[in-house]
Parts: C-alpha cells; structure tokens; sequence
C-alpha cells in the first residue's frame, strides 16, 4: 500500500518533470539576479551599519525575503496548473486507459496527486530556496571579502538554520495544508472538465464572488479565495514592520493545527477529492 | 468475440473491465468490476485500445513502475519479448512508432500472468510477420498457462485457426455464439449446382449468395447426406459465416 503509493508519487515526477526542473531554474535565475545586485553589496552593508540593530537587520534580510516569496509564488503557480491538467492530461492523451488497467486505485491515484502540491511542492520549494539563500550568502561572503569588509553582519541576520527551519514549517502549513482546498478543487475541475479545465477552474470562483459584491455588495467570499491564496498570511500574526522570513515562525504548531480554518478546510479538500476520485472512476479518454 | 463497427463489443469490454458502469448482474473472477476494479485488476490483464501508452514515459521507467504495482507482471519476461524487437528501453513512448508501441503494449501485457486477459485489435497496425509470432505465442501461452483469452478483432481469418469460441455481436445483440468444434458440425457450405437451386433453397439456407453465376449457400443444422447431392460441400470459414449471420440479421 504505502509501496504503491511511492510509486504513484514517483510517477507524477516522471511525468511532470517542470515540477522540480521550475523551481531549478527560477533558483538560478534568482541566484543569477543577486549576483547583479550584489555588485553594490559592500556600500548597502555599510550603510546598514549606520541603522540600528533590527533596521540593519530588516534591510539585509531584504533581497533574502524577496528570493523566498518569489519561490514561494512559483511554487503556488506551479502547483495550480499541474493540479488543473493532472485528470485531465490523461484522458487527453488517452493514458487513462493504460493506469486503469493497472491494480492501483482511483482514489490511490487522486491522494497521491494532491499529495503533490500539497507536501511534494512545498519541500521542492524549500530546497530550492535554501540553496538559493545559501548561494546568495556565499556570494555575498566573496563579494564582501574582496572590498575587505566582513560578512558577518549578512550571515547573522540571514540566520540560515533557524530561518529554513521557519521557512519549512511556512511552507507546509500555509502553501501546502491549509491550500489543500484550493488544489483539491482544481482536481475536481481537471476531472470533471471535457476541455479548457483552467477556464472552468477560474470562472466559477470569480462569478461567485462578482455576484455576491453586486447582489450583498458584500466581498466575504473574494476574501476567503485571497486569503487562502496568499497563504492565510493574513491569518497569521504578523510582528510589527517585521520582514516575511520573520513572521513565518511566529505561530507555534501546537495553535496551528487546533485552527479551525485548518480542518474546514481540510473537509473541503476532502469532498473536492472525494468528487475527483468519483469522476476518476467513470474516466474515459476525451 | 467478431463484430462490424458499432456491435456494442467498446461498451461490452469496458462493463466486463470496470471502465463503466452497468445496470443488472455482472460478475468478472468472481468480482463486481466496477465497485472493484483495482483488485480485479490483480488478475486481469488487457488492452482497451490502440496507443493508450503514456506518450510521455520511458520504456525502462514503463517497465518498472509495472513491475513495481503488479504483482502478477514478470519483467523478465517482458525483457525477453521485447529483446525480439527493436525497441530500446531508453526511448520514449513517443519516439516510438505506432507498431512499436503495439509491441511494447503487447509484450507487457502478455508478462503478466493474468487469470483473463482482453485484448481489444491486439494486432492493429502491426505487419504480417509479427502478428504471426503474436498468434504463436498466444497460442502457447494458452496453452502452458490456464487462463481466459478475449479477443476482439475485425481480421476473422486471422484468428480462426486460434479461437475455441465465438461470439457474434451485432448492434449490442449476440447473433450467434457456438463454439468451433459446434461450427465444424453443424454449418456447411455448398456451391450448388444449378438445377438444385430449388431444392436446395426448400433446406432454408440461411444464407445466398452468387459467386461467378453460381449459387452458394450456408446450412445450419442439415444433415451432410442431404446437401451432397446438392453441389460441392465444405465447411465455412468463420469469416464466411460472419459475413452470412450479420447478412441474415440484416435482411
């Protein structure tokens, strides 16, 4: 059973190697982009020596916390549209009736393709990110070295460790639990949808929340769909003018998994896959 | 199973492999296909359809993950039809042409030891030479193992020589089922002479046809001694009696 559920898992990667091929190459574009940047690195530290502990602090960490959100948006982009094409793609291409005729289950198949963009996504992200920070602090170590200034300052308000680990728990809590919802219904639309699968997973959010604001003049549901698209950032408490990488390790896991909004959005995710394993069922080629 | 275009043979597979729902009774190995596919899928084995293969996957990484979540699937054997071949385990589906795919499709297929195995045109697309070795090795295979063949094609002088029992389909109605030992018995065909016409057509033929200004007709269930007066007698090719059934049906 879990055996089997490695391989599915394994099996999206072979077929969607832009999973993690995206996020290398956003990486190295955004290595390649500090690399620009840091060509005035020596004067931006030095005059970030000049603020005080946590505005030198704040503004170092900057191109760092630009970095990560960047990820963090393609790893919400990427997971999205390999969401709407997963039970789409292979009825297209008429696979379906190659997994069918293999002893693995409809409802095997759909966790293990919500399992993607919910736990998969979220860790290819982080790696990717760490290895970004870790590379933009070495070149910022080499950089600093060569006009005979000391990293230091960068390496401890960075704080590498401390930050991934934050960052991970950032990860997988909001872009991946508490997204769950929204990927789920993409995989309902990518299942039941005969063709423009994005349009049908677009439209009817967007139609829902344009009726609500003309019928209530009300935005409750435009502000459920941003909110747990950003993220639930904003359900997070955020420190005062703190930077991203420092409000993520704010809420203790112990507060996190008793949040309500987790577990109804987790019944939600559920009926949208129990509907996407359903549809699976009855799934013929296009 | 032989049938023209429309029969009903797409929607009998899919109901007997789980792809659609049914109403009434069906039982496939026991099992209810469609609350149960996965598990049914432990011991059956099929083709559905022509290029349903991933375009997408490797052929070593097919061949694995095969034999990752199917216990019945015996790579080794695999490997050994597909060394008859061309095809290289680096390449992809979609490199492959349409009869190497047929090929790869074929040789997983057949390496899973599989209680019932449904073959849907199992040799569309590919040349004489390899459907005869494909026959073969059905043949053998029958043979060396106990297991349910199902096979469907639209070539009857093709499988003839291969078939224990058929079914004839037409619009979603069986027009004729016997088994081949059962056609050899009770079906004959007989050119016949001219001046027999008349007597010959009192038989009930179930089918006439003109074959260059003479008169040929199909028998089901006359006595032997009664049509050899009547012209040349020999047994129908399962085509013959095919075209002659669904011709019958028509009229």
């Amino acid at each position: 059973m879990i055996r089997h559920f490695v391989w599915a898992l394994r099996r999206e990667l072979w077929e969607n190697r832009w999973l993690y091929l995206a996020p290398l190459g956003m990486a190295g574009v955004l290595v390649a982009g500090f690399g620009v940047y840091a060509i005035n690195l020596p004067s931006h530290v030095a005059a970030a020596a000049t603020l005080g502990a946590s505005r030198q602090r704040a503004a170092l960490l900057a191109p760092y916390d630009v970095a990560a959100g960047l990820m963090m948006i393609a790893g919400l982009l990427i997971g999205s549209i390999y969401c709407v094409d997963a039970l789409h793609g292979e009825r297209r291409d008429r696979s379906v009736l190659f997994w069918k005729s293999l002893p693995v289950s409809d409802l095997m198949t759909v966790v293990a393709k919500i399992t993607i963009p919910v736990v998969v996504m979220p860790l290819i992200v982080w790696a990717c990110t760490v290895a970004v920070h870790l590379a933009m602090l070495l070149a910022s170590t080499a950089i600093l070295a060569a006009a005979g200034q000391s990293a230091l300052p960068v390496w401890t308000s960075v704080g590498l460790a401390a930050n991934s680990l934050a960052l991970l728990y950032h990860l997988l809590a909001l872009h991946g639990l508490l997204t769950a919802p929204l990927y789920g219904w993409l995989l309902l639309v990518s299942a039941w949808a005969t063709r423009a699968p994005f349009a049908w997973a677009v439209l009817p959010p967007v139609a829902i929340a344009f009726l609500e604001r003309v019928a209530f003049g009300t935005t409750h549901f435009a502000h459920l769909m941003l909110s747990r698209l950003s993220a639930g950032l904003e359900s997070m408490p955020t420190p005062a003018g703190g930077a991203l990488l420092d409000s993520m390790s704010l809420m203790p896991l112990s507060q996190f998994v008793m949040k309500p909004t987790l577990w109804a959005g987790f019944a939600v995710a559920a009926m949208f896959v129990a509907g996407a394993v359903r549809l699976r069922r009855s799934a013929l080629p296009l | 199973m032989t049938l023209r275009a429309g029969a009903g043979k797409t929607t009998a597979l899919n109901t007997i492999l789980g792809l659609s729902p049914f109403d009434g009774e069906l039982r496939v190995l026991g099992r209810d296909p469609w609350g149960d596919r996965s598990a049914l899928m432990r011991d059956v084995a099929y083709i559905a359809d022509v290029a349903v293969l991933p375009r997408w996957i490797r052929v070593s990484h097919l061949l694995t993950y095969v034999a990752a979540v199917h216990a019945r699937f015996d790579r080794a054997r695999a490997e050994g039809l597909l060394a008859n071949t061309t095809i290289s385990r680096a390449s992809r589906v979609k490199d492959l042409s349409k009869g190497m795919v047929t090929q790869l499709h074929l040789a997983i297929v057949m390496a899973i030891d599989a209680r019932l195995l449904v073959l849907d045109e199992p040799t569309l697309g590919l040349d004489i030479l390899f459907r005869k070795q494909f026959y073969d090795s059905l043949l053998v295979d029958f043979h060396e193992r106990n297991r349910t063949i199902l096979l469907t094609t639209h070539n009857v002088e093709e499988i003839e020589h291969v078939v224990t029992d058929v079914i004839f389909l037409d619009r979603g109605r069986i027009v004729l089922r016997a088994s081949m030992d059962e056609i050899d018995v009770r079906h004959r065909e007989v050119r016949v002479r001219p001046e027999h016409v008349p007597p010959a057509r009192r038989l009930r033929p179930i089918d006439e046809r003109d074959v260059l200004g003479q008169s040929v007709m199909l028998f089901d269930g006359v006595a032997l001694d009664q049509l050899a007066d009547l012209g040349d007698v020999r047994t129908p090719s399962v085509s013959d009696l095919f075209v002659a059934t669904l011709h019958a049906g028509a009229v």
